[in-house]
């Protein structure tokens, strides 16, 4: 009897998920079968994993990090269900799916939860789905090529700037006015302004402007 | 007494011209001006010696002529020359006449010195005739015209002159004071009559001294005086006098034996009846008095009668009474008491009759030593005259003080004038500044609102162009915002739903079941979706593109939209879509909103109005026209006042150079006009994609 693996998988698109259900489900494996679980949105992923922690806990669970349109209120993602897991269920094993690629998030995500893998959607498909699985199963992690771009920028960076930096980088580069930033960094703004002067001197771009910066920051896969 | 010469020359001359005139008949008339002037000066030439009746007749003729003589200064001169001949003439009337009229002419043309001359004129005449007051008024005010005129020499004589009146009065400190003056004057100056004064002066103080019975001073002064008139080599006749005064102080010294000396070296002089018979008589007098009092009374009475007679034939009836004095105290002395008591009353009567008040006083102190029986009536006629005398000696003295105090005033009054004068010309000094002073500030204060007006202009012009500038910014911000949404509604609704059905159908690929065509019909359905969504984001992308919205449009209808807000004024904005406006000139942009701002608030503040119609419009000749309608109370546009609101927009409109109109109806509503020339100028828009580039 072969054994079984169970995967829960959390995607405000029904569909998307789904998909994944029957591509895994129709997969053939060697050592066992697979049973995927859907959740759609937060709070019914949330439920399920709770559940789990009571009863049995899922082997993998891949989280879609967006689970709330982005103009609604609540903006919990992924990343929450994400910590969630780790903390009622630290033995099953988390993918994020997400359809960021840009190598702030990931690497944010990465250090905020450690996931076992995390898959770009744009890169999902069948393969790369077992793939997934059995590396999560065996040897984690599973990076997909972007996610893998994304890690090895990061260890190949001399520059060390933390988290603030980091965050103020990446809200530049999704337009964000640095007095709509204090939302997302909690910093003043001053300090946000000579934090980028800062960065500005330490990319190289002192003079130029914000677009520069972005530029090179993305270059050196900050973002 | 001193004489004119200044024009004795030139007459003489034109005598010399008129003689050969007079003599024939039938020489051309000259003007008959110049005819007159040669008469009266030939008139006034004539000596007095040759012919005194046609002397005289030629002085009348000449004073009338002067009289209706038009030229001032020649009347002033002829006059002037007239008072002094007549003053030498003893003719009182006719010399009145002449110095009142030399007076008055003097002061028209403004001649001190001719003033002087009057003046002085008249004081000799009063002290002839023993009005002392008048001539030492007249002496005063020469005096203190001389002494304006700086003539020292003649101000000292005045001097003299006053303090000799002054003694006749009895006002013997002040007159002392005077001649001292005069002397110090005299002293100080170089004239060649020097010492003739000087020997007058002390003269003078000699007597004075006398009278104050500082006897020894008075021989003092009196020896000066001598010596004076050793230097000057003096007339006998000067000497005779000296001598006759230094004997009168012995004798009043009661030094008997000296004076009488005295007064026989005088009596020595040769030929002093002749030559002074005044003094002979006094000299006579006095020599018989001394030597009466020195108890040799040989030939007294003689002496006495010839001194008596003398005196009455010359009329001098001062000394005569007090030669009828001495007489009667001679008898007196001899016991002849009938003939002591007849001469004290010819005395008394002489005294009175002289004025001599004094003299009046002693005769009747003899009389009531000769007169014993009626010596109560004497005494008390004696009290009576005393203290009368005494009144009007003090009423004199007041009177004398005043005029000393009046010509004291006129100086003082001259030199207050002359401050007066000052502290006017101070004050105009002072005006002047303050009056330049208030131009400057009042230019300046005017330069500093031009400057303000122009500060406040150009601040406001700052506040548009931010507000311009925000209002770009506003709306890049606002297509970036609608982009992001674009962005995000294709990524949430387009991308993750295809990423949905893709997966899905992936997982259906291989499965056949009735579920799974199910599934597979309704992942199509949402492809369908999917597509709608698309095609709708894709209208309003091109929306998006294809509207052009004009920052600068935009911001002036949120002017209007925020008037509409807080107001009752609805707005009507007609503007051609096809033009570029924000293109136009940034001067252009910010003064033409300016200056519909302006006529906003105008329409809301003054015309209340209810509806405004802004139009825009740009003709082929590049004017843009900018009207500004409103349907509110209208206004007078003539008769008022530009007011600051007017004179922004004026000025502003210059400053495009442009023009602009305003009309209004009462009642109806008001329109305003702008004429801007724009000048499309590729240039700037090149210059600045090269800077992008």
């Amino acid at each position: 009897m072969k054994n079984a693996v169970k995967i829960l998988s959390v995607d405000d698109h029904r569909m998307t998920a789904m998909g994944y259900k029957y591509i895994l489900e129709d997969s053939v494996f060697d050592n066992f079968t697979v049973h995927v679980d859907v959740a759609t949105g937060y709070d019914e992923g949330q439920e399920r994993i709770e559940f789990s922690s009571r009863s049995v806990p899922y082997d993998i669970i891949l989280l879609d990090i967006q689970l709330f349109p982005p103009e609604a209120k609540d903006q919990r993602t992924g990343e929450d269900l994400g910590k969630l897991a780790r903390q009622l269920v630290p033995e099953s094993s988390v993918v994020f799916m997400s359809s960021f690629s840009d190598s702030y998030r990931i690497n944010s995500i990465c250090q905020a939860v450690d996931p076992e893998g995390y898959m770009v959607k744009s890169e999902i498909d069948e393969l790369s789905l077992i793939e997934m699985v059995k590396t999560v199963l065996i040897a984690p992690p599973y990076y997909t090529h972007l996610a893998l771009v994304a890690a090895r920028k990061n260890i190949s960076q001399t520059y060390k700037i933390d988290e603030h930096d980091r965050a103020i980088l990446y809200e530049l580069s999704i337009g964000t006015k640095t007095k709509d930033m204090r939302a997302k960094v909690p910093v003043s703004m001053a300090t946000i302004d000579n934090r980028k002067r800062a960065l500005k001197l330490l990319f190289g771009v002192k003079d130029k402007n914000d677009l520069a910066l972005i530029e090179e920051a993305r270059n050196r896969g900050f973002i | 007494m001193w004489v004119k010469t200044k024009f004795s020359v030139t007459s003489s001359f034109l005598i010399a011209i008129l003689f050969l005139s007079c003599g024939k008949e039938s020489t051309p008339t000259p003007p008959q001006k110049a005819v007159f002037t040669d008469s009266i000066s030939y008139w006034l030439s004539s000596k007095k010696g040759s012919d005194k009746a046609v002397y005289i007749k030629n002085l009348q003729k000449a004073l009338s002529a002067v009289e209706i003589e038009p030229n001032d200064s020649l009347k002033a001169r002829y006059a002037s020359q007239l008072s002094l001949k007549y003053l030498n003439l003893n003719d009182s009337l006719a010399f009145r006449k002449a110095n009142k009229m030399a007076l008055l002419w003097a002061k028209k043309i403004k001649d001190s010195e001719k003033m002087a001359e009057a003046h002085w004129d008249a004081a000799y005449f009063f002290e002839k005739r023993n009005v002392i007051d008048s001539s030492y008024y007249c002496y005063a005010k020469a005096h203190e015209l001389y002494k304006s005129l700086g003539n020292d020499y003649n101000s000292a004589r005045m001097l003299y002159g006053m303090s000799a009146v002054l003694s006749t009065i009895k006002d013997y400190t002040t007159a002392e004071t005077y001649a001292i003056q005069a002397v110090e004057i005299f002293n100080s100056l170089e004239h060649e009559k020097k010492f003739n004064r000087l020997k007058s002066c002390y003269n003078q103080l000699g007597i004075i001294a006398n009278n104050l019975k500082d006897y020894n001073k008075a021989l003092e002064y009196h020896k000066k005086a001598l010596e004076y008139l050793e230097i000057m080599d003096g007339d006998e006749i000067d000497l005779a006098r000296s001598n006759n005064n230094i004997g009168a102080v012995y004798l009043a010294q009661g030094n008997y034996g000296l004076a009488l000396e005295k007064f026989l070296t005088t009596l020595k002089t040769d030929s002093l009846y002749q030559k002074n018979t005044g003094l002979y008589a006094k000299a006579l007098s006095n020599c018989g008095y001394s030597q009466f009092k020195t108890g040799d009374t040989t030939n007294i009475r003689y002496k006495f009668n010839r001194a008596i007679a003398i005196t009455d034939s010359i009329g001098d009836l001062e000394s005569l009474s007090r030669s009828y004095y001495t007489m009667s105290e001679f008898l007196l002395f001899k016991k002849d008491t009938l003939g002591a008591r007849s001469y004290a009353e010819k005395a008394k009567k002489t005294a009175q009759q002289s004025g001599n008040s004094l003299r009046t006083l002693e005769t009747l102190e003899l009389l009531t030593k000769i007169d014993s029986d009626n010596g109560p009536t004497y005494f008390s006629e004696y009290v009576q005259l005393n203290d009368s005398l005494q009144i009007a000696e003090r009423r004199s003295r007041n009177k004398f003080e005043r005029i000393r105090f009046e010509t004291n005033e006129t100086i003082a009054e001259n030199v207050l004038l002359s401050k007066q004068n000052q502290i006017w010309a101070a004050i105009a000094g002072v005006l002047l500044l303050l009056g330049i002073a208030a131009y400057v500030i009042i230019d300046q204060r005017r330069k500093n609102e031009k400057l303000r007006f122009e500060e406040e202009q150009q601040k406001t012009n700052k506040q548009i162009f931010d507000l311009l500038l925000s209002e770009k910014s506003k709306i890049e911000e606002g297509k970036k915002s609608a982009q992001k949404r674009i962005s995000e509604e294709l990524h949430d609704a387009v991308q993750s739903r295809l990423q949905g059905i893709r997966m899905l159908l992936l997982g259906l690929n291989k499965r056949n079941t009735p579920e799974a065509i199910e599934e597979r019909s309704e992942a199509i359905k949402e492809l369908k979706r999917v597509q709608e969504e698309v095609r709708a984001i894709s209208h309003e992308l091109s929306h998006a593109a294809y509207q052009r919205i004009y920052s600068f449009i935009s911001t002036v209808q949120e002017l209007l939209n925020l008037a509409k807000k807080n107001t009752q004024l609805q707005s009507n904005f007609i503007f051609d879509e096809t033009f570029d406006w924000d293109d136009l000139d940034s001067d252009i942009k910010i003064n033409v909103y300016r200056i519909i701002q302006e006529s906003v608030q105008n329409c809301i503040k003054y015309a209340e109005a209810e509806l405004l119609v802004l139009t825009f419009d740009v003709n082929g000749e590049n004017i843009l026209h900018v009207t500004i309608e409103d349907n509110g109370k209208g206004f007078r546009v003539k008769g008022r006042k530009k007011g600051i609101g007017m004179r922004n927009i004026n000025s502003r409109v210059k400053k495009l150079n442009g023009k602009w109109k305003i009309q209004s109806e009462i009642g109806i509503g008001t329109t305003v006009i702008l004429y801007i020339p724009i000048l499309k100028t590729q240039n700037t828009s090149e210059t600045i994609q090269m800077k992008i580039a």
